[in-house]
């Protein structure tokens, strides 16, 4: 079920209604079985793995308090990783190194056949194993922290179903509790339809309209032109932002209305003059748990230089291998590690500085787009012509690139496809806000202003969507 | 004292406003409410508009055309042609007229250009919630009709043909489906829109009013120079998933032709994958084939035709892969007409 299709919101309107009529317990129950039927409607058979992980969590969480002796607790810390990771390990990484290792081997003269397993990959997995391990680490790290008593609030805490799929990634001090109370709380927050409506606008009027062009320059990058291929990589650079902080925004809407808080997950993340802004406005929630539970238990700044950026170039490869099972996800991780290392050094720091705001805004934007190509090609071959194309401004050829344009009779469609991608780019540079404060200026308005500008947006949503709507990209993650 | 008097009328007055002023804001919320209604009403409203002329609405036009001329003939019995355009280009109707000798205004084209399974069971539903019985029915299914593919249009058609106090059935036949919320969501919006409800229509006018169209066969000029590859045959992998919606759509359907005609023809389809020889497709063809041989085992009212034995089915046969030049139906014609006196004389030997 996705966000933005008639039956997600045909379920959800039997959901609220039920949901709005319990209390206590029940409601706590009505929740459970709603974020249950959710993820089952991909496959019940993955109902089982996310079952599995909030037993397994909720055990380890329980018997974690109980014990005191350093070696119990870190045997049990063990076999939270062991488990989850075991399981988010055989289901979206194992065929991908098994098929990297018959590959390395064929290139060394060994013939192999790898022995994949071809498993389907559970939808969110990367997204709830993420959460239910920062669940026990931190349980680890703080033997004061009292773990969840109840079964069903945790249960609730790891398939909360606005959030299940693709985030943003709670932390449990901060879901938990909201969850523990939601059987008291008498009503949710109505404002959440304001960013539901700003969320689908995101994802139906932007991102999917968007698809189509990305998708034809990355279909065959050998055989596209230059200029195009820029094109498809700013259209992709809008789309993914647009497709996840759009989901983000439906998934903190549904949240809202009923009466939980989730926390942001984008802040303008173009308007980042620096690697280090930018990931702390591109999906933040995981960006703070790599923080967190890896390059701070890595050794974080806190050594020299050297180890500081090999802490960070490691753990921006796990964090693009987070992404998906791919070497051009790999690649992509490490070709921001090493952003992020160059940004340490004192002197690209300083050259940034005596430019002005907006260069290295634009500047910064075009490095995060050549980062998108390679997150965008299929194959690792593909990342070298990808970047061959793009970096080589003398095959650009415009006059050439432009009298094709016109005799596609796409020119109109192009003008006004990249219209809409520079609005939500300029929007950010120029303006540096997100969701989130677009929606707290409407939620100082009167009611019926908040209603008219909702009711906009869905009509527009109605009229723009195209034909196909593609899923969510951060989905298969 | 008067104080007291005067605190105590000012309240009553306050009280009296008070309740007065709770309607007049009721009202003004309501009438706000309303008011943001009317933007998607419109919507809908010019949904239905644009989707009811020209072309751009053919999906719901060809399916009241095809109800039109069953009601033109309320009178004929002789035979109903079902189906979609694939089926009805076999047919002729002052041919199956001559067939069965019997006059040209006893033979009703009821078919409705891309109504695969569940809307003709819908149409037969249709029909005979209006008391309407024939002798002989037709109807051709395509091979690619038997995978699920899931579209509004489809639903919009199901939702225009099947009788409103029936709307359970097709919710049990959606049931079958992939994705079952997916249909009846789309049913209930329908319903109540009483159009396709997803501004397609609107949508692609805009889109010809602003942006214009792309040059047919060089859109792909502004990327690359290389034109797109040729789309890959069309045909159904059979696997169970893929099928078994369509293939319960067409026990349905089978199970009530009984009712509306004494003999139901159905003619088993060729295409252009039957000129390919891959393992998948040979395997996909097979499974067809045994299906519908089962369905139709178990309902003595159903004759299966297998029109696919004519080949080879060479792509150029055929004008987008399904529909055959015009040229090659007078042949195909004649051994449709020949494979049908062959099962009458069948039938009247075995009474």
């Amino acid at each position: 079920m996705i966000f933005t299709t008639p039956e997600f919101w045909l379920f959800f309107c039997c959901f609220w209604f039920v949901f709005t009529l319990s209390r206590g317990t029940a409601r706590k129950l009505v929740l459970l079985a709603a974020s249950y039927i959710f993820y089952a409607a991909w496959d019940p058979r993955f109902l089982l793995l996310l079952c599995g992980s909030t037993v397994l969590d909720y055990l380890v969480g329980r018997w974690l308090a109980t014990a005191s002796a350093v070696s119990t607790r870190r045997r049990l810390l063990l076999l939270s990783l062991c488990g989850n990771l075991g399981v988010l390990a055989l289901f979206k990484y194992y065929d991908f190194f098994v098929v990297s290792a018959g590959e390395l081997l064929a290139a060394l003269g060994v013939s192999l056949e790898p022995a994949t397993l071809g498993l389907v990959l559970p939808v969110g997995i990367s997204f709830y194993t993420f959460q239910t391990l920062s669940y026990t680490v931190d349980l680890y790290r703080d033997p004061s922290r009292k773990p969840c008593g109840s079964l069903l609030d945790f249960a609730n805490y790891v398939a909360f179903f606005p959030q299940l799929v693709a985030g943003p990634i709670e932390r449990a001090r901060d879901l938990l509790p909201q969850l523990a109370a939601i059987g008291s709380r008498r009503r949710g927050d109505l404002s959440g339809w304001q960013r539901i409506a700003l969320g689908c606008f995101k994802k139906v009027v932007i991102a999917d309209n968007l698809a189509p062009l990305v998708e034809a320059t990355y279909a065959d990058p050998g055989s596209v032109y230059p200029l195009a291929l820029w094109l498809g990589t700013y259209a992709f650079a809008v789309q993914i932002y647009c497709d996840f902080s759009g989901y983000s925004d439906i998934a903190i809407g549904l949240a809202r209305l009923l009466g939980v808080r989730l926390r942001e997950n984008f802040d303008a993340p173009y308007a980042a003059c620096g690697p280090r802004e930018f990931w702390r406005r591109w999906h933040i929630s995981l960006s703070t748990w790599l923080r967190d539970y890896l390059y701070i238990p890595l050794g974080g700044n806190r050594g020299p230089r050297l180890r500081t950026a090999g802490n960070l170039m490691a753990t921006m490869l796990l964090g693009g291998l987070w992404h998906g099972a791919a070497w051009s996800f790999v690649l992509w991780g490490a070709f921001h590690g090493l952003l992020l290392a160059i940004g340490r050094l004192r002197a690209v720091a300083q050259i940034a500085d005596k430019l002005p705001i907006l260069v290295r805004r634009i500047g910064f934007f075009h490095l995060v787009c050549l980062g998108w190509a390679l997150f965008r090609v299929e194959t690792l071959a593909d990342c070298a012509i990808v970047w061959g194309k793009l970096l080589n401004p003398l095959a650009f050829a415009p006059g050439k690139w432009l009298s094709e344009v016109t005799a596609s009779g796409e020119a109109g469609a192009l003008a006004v496809l990249a219209g809409l991608g520079t609005a939500v780019v300029g929007w950010q540079m120029l303006v540096v806000r997100d969701s989130q404060a677009i929606c707290a200026v409407l939620e100082r308005r009167p009611w019926v202003v908040q209603l008219y500008v909702a009711v906009a947006l869905l009509t527009l949503c109605a009229l723009l969507a195209p034909e196909s709507p593609p899923a969510f990209l951060y989905f298969q993650f | 004292m008067h104080t007291i008097a005067c605190v105590e009328w000012h309240r009553e007055l306050w009280q009296v406003g008070w309740v007065v002023a709770r309607p007049r804001r009721m009202a003004r919320r309501v009438g706000y409410l309303l008011a943001a209604c009317a933007l998607p009403l419109l919507l809908f409203s010019l949904d239905r508009w644009v989707s009811d002329r020209g072309t751009l609405g053919w999906e719901r036009n060809a399916v009241r055309g095809g109800l039109a001329r069953v009601d033109k003939l309320p009178e004929a019995s002789g035979v109903v042609v079902l189906g979609s355009s694939t089926s009805r280009d076999w047919l002729r109707m002052r041919a199956l007229a001559f067939l069965y000798r019997i006059p040209r205004d006893q033979v009703v084209d009821a078919h409705i250009n891309g109504c695969h399974q569940a809307c003709t069971w819908a149409e037969v539903r249709n029909m005979l919630a209006r008391g309407r019985h024939f002798e002989y029915a037709f109807y051709g299914l395509n091979h690619f009709q038997m995978c699920e593919e899931p579209h509004s249009k489809r639903v919009l058609q199901h939702r225009m043909l099947l009788p409103r106090e029936q709307t359970f059935d097709l919710w049990k036949l959606y049931a079958h489906a992939k994705m079952p919320q997916w249909y009846i969501a789309r049913s209930i919006v329908a319903a109540g829109a009483q159009g396709p409800a997803d501004t397609a229509a609107v949508r692609a006018k805009l889109r010809y009013y602003t942006v214009g169209r792309p040059q047919p066969g060089q859109s792909h000029r502004w990327s690359t120079a290389n034109p797109p590859s040729p789309p890959r045959v069309r045909y159904c992998s059979y696997n169970e998933d893929e099928v078994r919606y369509k293939l319960e759509a067409t026990r349905m359907l089978f199970d009530d032709l009984k009712h509306l005609a004494t003999v139901s023809n159905v003619m088993i389809l060729p295409d252009e994958s039957l000129s390919h020889t891959t393992p998948a497709i040979t395997k996909a063809w097979a499974a067809h084939r045994k299906a519908l041989h089962e369905l139709a085992a178990s309902r003595p009212w159903i004759e299966l035709i297998d029109m696919t034995e004519g080949g080879p089915w060479t792509p150029e046969r055929f004008t987008d892969g399904v529909h055959l030049h015009q040229h090659e139906y007078g042949g195909q014609r004649r051994r449709l007409s020949h494979a049908v006196l062959r099962s009458m004389r069948r039938r009247a030997r075995a009474e």
